[in-house]
């Protein structure tokens, strides 16, 4: 469904943080882009997004050449769902009011049911519905997040470490739901992490960058148990 | 004519002092002030409040320099929490209430009126020669003021001041003192608008509230910005392009035969039309910055 | 005492429409736009030119209202948006360029000399024992009703929803699907047009002339700051608070304090003192009165 081919982006005049990337997403399944701080996974995610073009090479969906298509269209126009690392609720509204923006385009009866469903699949959401986002904890807002993407109903799901400021209990109930979400509706999800052992653990397949180019690639358990990825990555000898 | 073109040259080298000061806040130190025009009004008054109290121009000079100091050290105080654009506005603000005080308390600074009849410099020299040796002070004083702030911003004290323009947390990091480093341009570019101020009211004679209005700063920024912004040189070439042009606005009136609101309307589309075309295009001004300073 | 009450509510409606103009599009465009002001009386003047032109007054000044936010939006999209990719305190020096220019135009077109609306005049109407025109009444009854169509606005549309949501977290409102661009501009269009409602209520009362937008300019910010940018609704609580206090200096009698009968500070020390109120806002608590989510001053 992605089809990222030999990409190079900055941001502004700077230099390119992308040196020729190339990476593919199928539907069904959960890739996670891992790599120490700067090797430049997030604005890959965000060049995908739409956030930034790329300065040569392709971002294309279902074969399209998306590249030059900005976020929101992106969100409107291709089914891309967007959740941003970290502050990625609007502080200032309801619970209820977050979500219901996510569909803001739907007629108001589709828009309805989908929010009835959703509220009945996260019950604690549904408890909390009309308190201010600012309300809830990191790990409520991060599920509110992806919620509010889900409700658009995307097939295309990209994730900036969900893992982010979280306890390692929560960590666990928000992969969980990623996880759920790949069994249920066969989206792609593209996964940007820092937690590589945790994201391995739900992935199919991983690409691991340095420097902004590929290091390595494969499935998820090849990775898991290579043991240059473990001497990296994984703390040495962890066992996979 | 030659009269005069005196005139108009020493206004500019006033100007020139004035641009100069602003330059050491805005262009090194990043600092975006909109009340600047006060601290030229310490320069006026303290030497209008000493000639009306007769303590004589040293005395007037010299509390026109410490009430610049004190009021800068006020801006400064308040630059402490604020960001750049607020600070512009609480500046704008500080310098109303002045001007507004100035106007209302007759009884220490003549009111709205102003206070008149101050000695003119070098005014026992018959014409030109009084006039001439004005402009050969001030020209003096602006070369040494010149000299003084390229001195200031070519050192390491210089450096830490753009450090502070540029990257203000990093320069906090270093252990820079933020506060301190903020006081200092701001000082220093109070005392020469001061100095700016005591010339201006012994060579026109008057003082008063009229001549403290916002404009007065934003003519001084376009001037920063024409010339080029962290550039002494270019401040003193703003100062004096935008003097002779503003200087010429009535005769151009004249010469096409234009109503008198023509002048103020060319005024204000030379002040905001310059600064919104080097804003927009020529951002470095006419004469652009070296970075790296002397040293590279 | 009525009639304190009454001076304070005709002040506040000075100031509050362009207060809350200001306010609800800072944090869209995240600098302080000084030319909002001169929108103001650009909006008045306009509406004399249509009313000059044979419209009754009511659709000139809807017509100069509608103009004057698409003058906003113009000189959003080819001045400001272009600024601020240099920082807002390049934005506001640039606002501060185009406000000059503004009055040459006016000064050009309009000429320095004050004007009025051509209006019936009606007697002055007492309410309770406070002494009110119409024509200041009707100002306080737009100013009502442009409030009360912004805050439904606001918080009942989608429109409103994405606008919120635009002004508190613009990476996640492009997630969501938002045009962001748009969506600024649909605000910046507001703010012009709530402006030069301002301008014309402002004129309905009294005069207008090219120096009113610079007069209530500082008024303005300290009630849209005082309120917290970005709090619309906030910004009508600051320009009562702004009100109240300069009808506080010019009618508190300070005789007492120094042994004498009568002692009234002068008129433009009411000014004077909004300005001191901003000032302290701003070192006290540039985040506004209210609790508010707009995080840099």
């Amino acid at each position: 469904m992605i089809d990222v081919s030999n990409v190079r982006a900055g941001y502004g005049d700077g230099a390119d943080i992308l040196n020729g990337i190339s990476l593919h997403a199928a539907g069904g399944e959960i890739v996670t882009i891992l790599g120490p701080n700067g090797c430049g996974k997030s604005t890959l995610l965000k060049c995908i997004a739409g956030f930034l073009a790329p300065r040569a090479g392709t971002v294309a969906i279902d074969g399209e050449d998306v590249g030059a298509v900005p976020v929101h269209r992106k969100v409107r126009g291709y089914g891309v769902g967007f959740v941003p690392q970290t502050d990625n609720v609007f502080a200032t509204l309801s619970v209820s009011e977050n979500i219901r923006l996510g569909a803001r385009h739907l007629p108001r009866a589709e828009r309805e049911g989908r929010f009835d469903a959703l509220m009945r699949q996260y019950p604690t959401l549904a408890a909390k519905q009309n308190r201010k986002a600012s309300a809830l904890s990191g790990g409520e807002r991060q599920i509110l997040s992806l919620v509010r993407a889900l409700i658009a109903g995307p097939k295309i799901l990209l994730l900036d470490e969900p893992s982010a400021g979280l306890s390692p209990l929560m960590m666990h109930e928000v992969f969980d739901a990623i996880a759920g979400i790949r069994d249920d509706t066969g989206m792609c999800i593209v996964m940007v992490e820092q937690n590589a052992f945790e994201a391995l653990g739900i992935a199919d397949r991983a690409y691991v960058l340095t420097l902004g180019t590929v290091a390595m690639e494969g499935r998820a358990r090849d990775l898991l148990a290579d043991p240059s990825m473990r001497e990296l990555y994984l703390g040495g000898s962890v066992a996979g | 004519m030659f009269e005069f073109l005196i005139h108009v040259s020493t206004m500019a080298c006033l100007f020139g002092l004035l641009a100069l000061s602003l330059n050491l806040q805005v262009g090194f130190a990043g600092l975006v002030n909109f009340g600047h025009i006060a601290l030229f009004g310490c320069g006026t008054y303290g030497a209008a409040i000493a000639f009306a109290n007769q303590w004589g121009p040293v005395a007037g000079l010299l509390l026109g320099g410490a009430a610049a100091a004190l009021l800068a050290l006020a801006f400064a105080r308040l630059g402490r929490n604020l960001g750049a654009d607020y600070w512009g506005i609480a500046t704008l603000s500080i310098a109303e209430i002045l001007r507004t005080f100035a106007t209302n308390e007759q009884w220490l600074t003549g009111g709205a009126q102003g206070i008149h009849g101050l000695p003119m410099l070098f005014g026992s020299l018959p014409a030109p020669w009084g006039p001439l040796a004005t402009l050969g002070l001030c020209a003096v004083l602006l070369a040494v003021c010149w000299a003084l702030c390229q001195r200031l911003v070519n050192g390491r004290y210089g450096l830490a001041l753009k450090l502070l323009r540029e990257e203000p947390q990093l320069a906090s990091s270093l252990g820079y003192d933020l506060a301190a480093l903020r006081r200092t341009p701001l000082v220093i570019s109070g005392l020469i608008a001061a100095v700016a101020g005591f010339l201006f009211a012994h060579y026109t004679t008057f003082v008063g509230p009229d001549q403290l209005y916002s404009a007065e700063t934003f003519l001084i920024w376009s001037m920063l910005i024409v010339g080029g912004l962290g550039n002494n040189l270019g401040a003193v070439a703003g100062a004096f392009l935008m003097q002779f042009l503003l200087a010429y606005v009535p005769f151009v009136k004249d010469a096409l035969g234009l109503p008198s609101e023509f002048v103020a309307a060319m005024r204000l589309t030379l002040v905001g039309g310059g600064l919104l075309a080097f804003l927009l295009w020529r951002t470095q001004g006419l004469i652009p910055e070296r970075i790296g300073g002397r040293h590279a | 005492m009525v009639q304190f009450f009454s001076d304070v509510l005709i002040r506040t409606v000075d100031l509050a429409l362009i207060a809350v103009g200001l306010s609800c599009v800072y944090s869209l465009i995240r600098f302080p736009n000084i030319a909002l002001v001169q929108y103001a009386v650009a909006g008045s003047f306009l509406a004399l030119l249509l009313q000059g032109a044979g419209l009754p007054l009511p659709v000139a000044g809807l017509l100069a209202c509608l103009l004057v936010g698409g003058l906003a939006v113009l000189l959003n999209v080819t001045v400001f948006e272009r600024l601020l990719a240099s920082g807002s305190a390049i934005a506001m020096v640039g606002s501060l360029a185009v406000t000059m220019i503004l009055s040459a135009v006016f000064l050009v077109v309009f000429g320095p000399d004050s004007r009025r609306f051509d209006l019936d005049s009606h007697p002055v109407i007492r309410v309770l024992d406070a002494r009110l025109t119409v024509h200041q009444l009707t100002a306080v009854g737009l100013t009502a009703g442009a409030v009360i169509v912004l805050a439904l606005l606001l918080f009942r549309t989608t429109l409103g929803r994405s606008m919120r949501a635009t002004a508190t977290n613009r990476v996640l409102a492009a997630a969501t699907g938002i045009d962001a661009r748009l969506i600024t501009n649909t605000v910046v269009f507001l703010s012009g047009v709530l402006a030069a409602l301002g301008g014309i209520g402002l004129a309905l009362k009294g005069e207008m002339n090219i120096q009113l937008g610079m007069d209530v300019l500082l008024p303005v910010f300290a009630a849209a700051i005082l309120g917290g940018l970005g709090n619309a609704l906030g910004a009508v609580a600051g320009a009562v608070i702004i009100a109240t206090a300069e009808t506080l200096v010019t009618n508190v009698n300070l005789g007492p304090l120094v042994g004498e009968p009568l002692l009234f500070l002068p008129a433009s020390y009411a000014t004077a003192m909004s300005f001191l109120i901003l000032v302290a806002a701003l070192l006290v608590r540039p985040h506004g009165l209210f609790v508010n989510e707009v995080k840099r001053v």
